[in-house]
């Protein structure tokens, strides 16, 4: 009753307010804008173990990624025909190595990759892991194609050049992955903040 | 708005002479332009021969320790190369046949979340992002994979950086390339791409290689440039092996410096408004 009453009494207001909904309703042509969907889109999740490229081990059996799904691995790029003074990488990371427990270290897996395939064959690979005893129970050195090495690269985010002289210049980062293969934590300088690295390997070890 | 872009083309000397006497006839009736237009268009294909050359390197090497820092002659074997960057258009066509480099399927190992964010859907076009303007907002993976799918690869940044020298910048004589090409840098960025084709070409008539995008090269995480060297470089500091022999670089190349700095600076995963690319054979 009373709302009929005040519609009469109100009848033009109301009009004009329903010619205005009306045309507020109406949604013009959408422009053709760019659109904001990017930002709150969820992305497929991949990691590393997700990548296609190939790459051949030190015993020269085919590598794949889910051999070390599981596990916490520590992932560097390096060269073995190093002039200068090298290997900094390795000696970096059985350093690393060594200040962990026994039983730390045995659930940790290294991976070295080359990013020389030329020159870095299977045999190669084989007399640097004897030339540096490395424990090849979890030490595994690879070689691939420079198209490979160069994806792993900045899947990584390691700079690497072959310069003129043959010798490469590259980064030092060492990348510890998790089970997943996410990336826990990059080491970006070579003895530096080396206890964070060990706690970063500490943490991922222990979230098995 | 063709007549205005024909005698710009004639200006600039790009039009062979015959085409000229068609162009004086152009008042006279629009088939002219039309006839000569689409001569003109078709004289030039989509890439572009590039012969063997030698490209002068920006950075110095060292080749034996307590050798003199030069700055090396680097052989470059002939190449194809795209005459302009990739278009939204071309990029709209092989995300249509590969739906993994889909904005809405792409992997996050991939691109970032500004992947194509200038399209208004996963495969379609906007006003921001023109048909025939140079594709951004596009990772070096997507640009990897656009042109492999096209039987193709990245140019390597020693390619790139050969067609992008001053040596083959066309100008005139007077004109300091790097000083001009410097300058075209410091204009900010445009929301809105021009079309590719809108800056010039160098003397191979390869177009656009400064002043419209970034381009992505297949190595683009081969340059090293620490910017903080006061704490002692970089070697030192334990963040590379052997950038040592990389000792210096040509302090006078401004713009081409302004290129390596902003390629130490990115990431592959990286989808920025003005970066794009182009492929190479």
């Amino acid at each position: 009753m009373v709302i009929s009453a005040f519609v009469v009494q109100n009848k033009l207001s109301i009009v004009f307010l329903g010619i205005l909904l009306f045309f507020l309703g109406i949604n013009s042509s959408p422009k053709v804008e760019a659109s904001p969907v990017a930002q709150q889109r969820l992305p497929q999740i991949s990691t590393v173990f997700d990548l296609p490229s190939v790459w051949t081990d030190h015993n020269k059996n085919a590598f794949a990624w889910k051999q070390v799904s599981g596990q916490t691995t520590l992932v560097a790029l390096i060269y073995t025909s190093c002039q200068m003074s090298c290997p900094l990488i390795t000696k970096e990371l059985l350093a690393i190595e060594q200040k962990l427990f026994d039983l730390e270290r045995k659930s940790l897996r290294v991976l070295l990759f080359s990013f020389d395939p030329a020159r870095d064959t299977v045999n190669r690979l084989k007399e640097y892991t004897i030339k540096h005893k490395l424990d090849t129970k979890r030490w595994t050195l690879l070689t691939g194609t420079d198209e490979g090495a160069r994806e792993l690269s900045v899947v990584l985010g390691i700079q690497f050049k072959k310069l003129q002289s043959g010798e490469f210049a590259h980064s030092n980062i060492i990348t510890v992955l998790d089970q997943a293969g996410k990336i826990a934590y990059q080491q970006q300088e070579l003895g530096k903040n080396t206890e964070e690295m060990l706690a970063a390997i500490r943490k991922v070890i222990s979230t098995k | 708005m063709l007549l205005r872009w024909y005698i710009q083309l004639i200006l600039k000397r790009f039009v062979a002479i015959n085409f000229i006497l068609p162009g004086i006839v152009v008042f006279g009736g629009s088939t002219a332009i039309v006839c000569s237009a689409m001569v003109i268009s078709s004289s030039k294909s989509n890439t572009v021969q590039i012969p063997a050359g030698i490209y002068r390197s920006f950075f110095t090497e060292r080749f034996s320790s307590g050798s003199d820092l030069v700055f090396p002659e680097i052989q470059i074997d002939a190449f194809t190369i795209d005459r302009y960057p990739v278009t939204n258009g071309q990029f709209l066509e092989f995300v249509t046949s590969n739906s993994k480099w889909k904005r809405d399927q792409i992997s996050n190992l991939f691109a970032d979340v500004t992947y194509l964010k200038h399209w208004s859907g996963d495969l379609e076009l906007s006003n921001n992002a023109p048909f025939d303007s140079p594709v951004v907002y596009v990772s070096w993976f997507a640009a990897k994979a656009y042109c492999a799918w096209h039987g193709k690869r990245l140019p390597t940044t020693t390619e790139w950086e050969y067609l992008a020298s001053s040596d083959l910048y066309k100008g005139r004589s007077n004109e300091n390339p790097q000083q001009i090409i410097l300058e075209w840098y410091g204009r900010p960025t445009l929301e809105i791409q021009p079309k590719v084709g809108t800056m010039p070409a160098n003397k191979l008539g390869v177009y656009d290689l400064h002043g419209l995008v970034w381009e992505w090269t297949l190595d683009f995480n081969s340059v090293m440039i620490e910017n903080d060297d006061r704490k002692g470089s970089s070697s030192e500091r334990g963040l590379f092996c052997g950038a040592g022999a990389l000792g210096g670089l040509d302090s006078s190349a401004y713009a081409d410096y302004m290129r390596m700095a902003f390629r130490s600076s990115i990431k592959g995963g990286f989808t920025l408004g003005n970066l794009g690319f182009r492929c190479a054979k």
